[in-house]
């Protein structure tokens, strides 16, 4: 009797044993069959693609965690300078950021993948900003004037002049987000510039949709109160709304 | 003359309870049932008209504020030592199998001796014989060993008492397996007693007196039994001496080597029986090792299925 339960429990084993290896064997194995999202418009084509490498990250694929990476680096370098108006500290907290993200993806219970990756970026970046009170090197004027400032993707072939005024009005709507506090920052940069829901954004800060209606409320008035204030580089449609107010 | 629109303008609360909507309005974020209220309000008050224009004004600029150009990629770089603990990793899980491997392989070998060795046994027990010839030639073969030890050895082992037992224990199952228990207490010399270890068959005679009996009755067959004597207590350790006591030897071994031993033996009735003792008794403990070998072997392949998902999980999170 007992050696037939031996003998079952030994087959188990083996049989467990011979299941785990398909789930062990690719590790870190380049991913054969699974298409890079090239841009297409496709969305659920996407979002399938998506959770196929969620899944497959949570069980360690780097390789498949990097296809993420692609498709999301954009978006949290994006936030992370626009909260931060500094390049180098940006690309910082986005490494950070897709570092920590791996590391804890078992703890993502599912829903919008990049709210969830935005939450830990904002956090990399307020860890960023309370390093930078702490360690006051450089003011943010100095860095906003940066003259490394990154790219713009967009470049509709425009002259010399007024590609330099465009550009020095983003460096005046950017110090315009860098003088809001920093949680209505936040939630400007990702309703506004990015374009996520309330939703989206109450998951990507931790709190809930009112406080980000309240938030977003103030933070816009805020913003249309310094633009008017530094408005003469604006364009003279809103100078002209401002004035008439 | 004081018209509408002037009437809300002083109404504060209103105008105060309507600007703290815009940004959601703007949204399409205000309740339908505070809609009506708000864009009733909105139509009438050019003030808070002109704070909608402006904020709306706001999030255009927001908005056109272009992307950025990735610096550079922030693709996560594949850890070094990834490496090493793969290499443990495959090793453990190679280890893993092959003991797996050997665990199938002994499971198999218990279950098929336990099976086909049972009926093997069955078929080569004797036919049944009469007791009491089987009683004659034990005793006769005690004491003439005994006589044998005592005069070629020259260090005599004093028999103080000799009590030779045989009990016939009747099987159902099996035709008549008989099972014969001697029993003898030997007592040495008080003089003799550090030197007395003459040869290891005296040594063991004085130590184990049960065991050193069943063998020296097995050796002492030959020499009166067959026709061509060999120097009996002098070469301690015959082929039977070292077989047939053994009482987990298996009994088609000691068959075989009765037969060797015994060769022109007409009857060899007795003797087999004899053999046939430990089989009786010990016909599961022939296994019993096997199976402590698939125990001790389970016991490793858990300890290594086990390490190599600690090393697995490891890597995991090292990455």
């Amino acid at each position: 009797m007992a050696k037939k339960l031996l003998g079952g429990a030994i087959v188990a084993v083996l049989l467990l044993y011979r299941r785990r290896r398909p789930t062990v064997w690719p590790l870190g194995g380049p991913i054969t069959g699974l298409s890079a999202s090239g841009g297409g418009p496709d969305v659920e084509r996407k979002a399938v693609d998506e959770e196929k490498f969620v899944t497959l990250s949570r069980r360690g694929d780097v390789a498949a965690f990097n296809r993420l990476v692609v498709i999301y680096q954009q978006v949290v370098y994006n936030v992370a300078y626009r909260m931060l108006s500094d390049a180098d500290a940006a690309a910082d907290a986005t490494q950070e950021a897709f570092l920590t993200a791996f590391q804890s993806i078992g703890q993502f219970r599912g829903g919008s993948f990049r709210a969830w990756l935005l939450r830990i970026a904002t956090n990399t970046c307020y860890d960023q900003l309370r390093h930078r009170k702490r360690h006051p090197a450089t003011s943010l004027e100095e860095m906003t004037r940066d003259p490394d400032r990154p790219m713009d993707i967009a470049n509709h072939g425009e002259g010399p002049e007024e590609h330099a005024l465009r550009r020095e009005m983003h460096a005046q709507i950017q110090q315009g987000l860098s003088s809001l506090p920093d949680e209505q920052r936040i939630v400007v940069i990702l309703s506004d510039v990015h374009g996520l829901s309330y939703e989206e954004i109450a998951r990507a800060t931790g709190s809930s949709v009112g406080t980000v209606k309240s938030r977003l409320s103030r933070g816009r008035a805020h913003m249309r109160d310094y633009l008017l204030r530094q408005g003469e580089l604006l364009p003279a449609r809103f100078r002209h709304l401002m004035e008439r107010r | 003359m004081m018209g509408p629109i002037a009437f809300w303008r002083r109404n504060g609360t209103d105008c105060r309870e309507v600007r703290s909507l815009l940004s959601a309005y703007m949204d399409g974020q205000v309740a339908d049932s505070e809609r009506t209220r708000f864009e009733a309000h909105l139509a009438i008050c050019a003030a808070c008209q002109k704070e909608l224009a402006s904020l709306r004004a706001t999030v255009a600029l927001l908005r056109q504020l272009p992307p950025l150009r990735v610096p550079r990629s922030f693709a996560i770089a594949v850890p070094e030592r990834r490496v090493a603990s793969g290499d443990l990793f495959l090793y453990l899980r190679g280890a893993a199998a092959a003991v797996a491997a050997l665990l199938i392989v002994m499971v198999g070998a218990s279950i098929y001796f336990e099976m086909l060795g049972g009926q093997l046994r069955i078929q080569r027990l004797p036919p049944p014989t009469p007791v009491a010839v089987e009683k004659q030639v034990v005793v006769t073969a005690v004491v003439e060993k005994l006589v044998d030890m005592e005069k070629v050895v020259e260090k005599p082992v004093v028999v103080e008492k000799k009590v030779v037992e045989t009990v016939v224990v009747e099987k159902p199952v099996e035709r008549k397996v008989t099972v014969v228990v001697e029993k003898q207490v030997a007592v040495e010399k008080s003089a003799e007693v550090g030197g007395a270890v003459a040869t290891p068959e005296g040594g063991a005679a004085a130590l184990v007196p049960e065991k050193a009996l069943a063998r020296e009755t097995v050796a002492a067959v030959r020499p009166t039994e067959a026709p061509a004597p060999q120097e009996p207590g002098v070469t301690p350790s015959p082929p039977l001496a070292a077989s047939a006591p053994k009482p987990y030897a298996s009994p088609a071994v000691a068959d075989l080597k009765l037969a060797e031993g015994l060769a022109p033996e007409p009857s060899p009735a007795p003797i087999p029986t004899l053999a046939a003792v430990p089989a009786a008794e010990g016909r599961l403990a022939v296994q019993e090792p096997l199976w402590y070998a698939v125990l001790a072997l389970t016991v490793i392949l858990i300890a290594l299925v086990a390490a190599t998902i600690l090393v697995w999980r490891r890597e995991r999170v090292a990455r």
